[in-house]
């Protein structure tokens, strides 16, 4: 197993959690669903940077060898990628709290709010295609991770007391 | 250095995506609304504070009695399921067809 596919495991399984938190900002709170927010834009810089080679290798052959389950699965995460930044940019744009907080007075409008709205519902149908894509790969590294180094660490233990 | 160069490739097609998305917004918004003073726009009264839409309603449910269940998460988790269930599906299918085919 290795460290890379951890690693990347972990942090999507974070991101995951702290994006359905902050789908729900009346059960969060306004303070916590905007400042999540920003972290998990972080958190997908990272998951970016940890794929970057699979993005740089389809976007290559995207038009020459890449299967059509590569080239769905490219166009998804760029659909994913820009609704993402919709919902960031009018998050801030109707933001209460975390942009007061810094200091940054913005103009309100109705649309950024509706736009808020649509793009989030949308991001949920991309993000459910996005994890049925790669169901396998979850699944695969979830027990990789969860059950191989727990039984790892039963036999290692057994060991030491023996 | 690779990685943030990378970090700037990032936060250009960022920058570059939501500054279109924000040009678009407001060039819909400015033709939308360009309107005279006193020629059909809502006017707020002095000292009124401007709300978005939809505050009201969800501050009138803040305050009501019961257990509050987290039905975003519900609803995000039900959304996301169906979605991947439909690809699911469709792949199933696909996969079915072609060993039908091949059969």
């Amino acid at each position: 197993m290795s460290n890379s596919n951890r690693t990347k495991l972990l942090l999507d399984i974070g991101t995951f959690l702290a994006f359905l938190v902050t789908m729900d900002p009346r059960f969060s709170g306004l303070a916590i669903h905007e400042w999540l927010s920003l972290a998990l834009a972080g958190t997908i810089v990272v998951h970016l940077l940890l794929n970057w080679e699979w993005i740089v290798n389809v976007t290559k052959r995207l038009f020459v060898k890449a299967t059509n389950g590569a080239r769905v699965n490219y166009v998804l995460n760029w659909l994913l990628f820009i609704d993402g930044i919709l919902i960031m940019l009018s998050g801030i744009m109707i933001s209460k709290s975390a942009m007061p907080t810094l200091g940054i007075a913005l103009p309100m409008n109705f649309a950024w709010r509706r736009l808020h709205d649509m793009s989030a519902n949308i991001a949920l149908l991309i993000m459910g295609l996005h994890i049925a894509m790669h169901w396998n790969w979850i699944v695969t590294t979830f027990k990789r991770v969860f059950f191989n180094s727990t039984k790892q660490q039963v036999t290692t233990t057994a060991k030491q007391e023996i | 250095m690779k990685i943030l160069f990378r970090i700037l490739i990032i936060l250009v097609v960022t920058t570059i995506v939501g500054g279109l998305m924000y040009a678009g917004v407001s060039a819909m918004s400015s033709s939308t609304t360009n309107f005279e003073d006193g020629e059909g726009r809502p006017q707020l009264p002095d000292g009124a504070e401007f709300r978005p839409e939809r505050e009201e309603h969800e501050e009138r449910e803040d305050h009501g009695d019961g257990i509050d269940l987290p039905g975003g998460m519900v609803k995000a988790l039900v959304l996301m399921s169906v979605a991947g269930g439909i690809y699911s599906a469709i792949v199933w299918a696909g996969r079915k067809a072609k060993r039908t085919a091949t059969a």
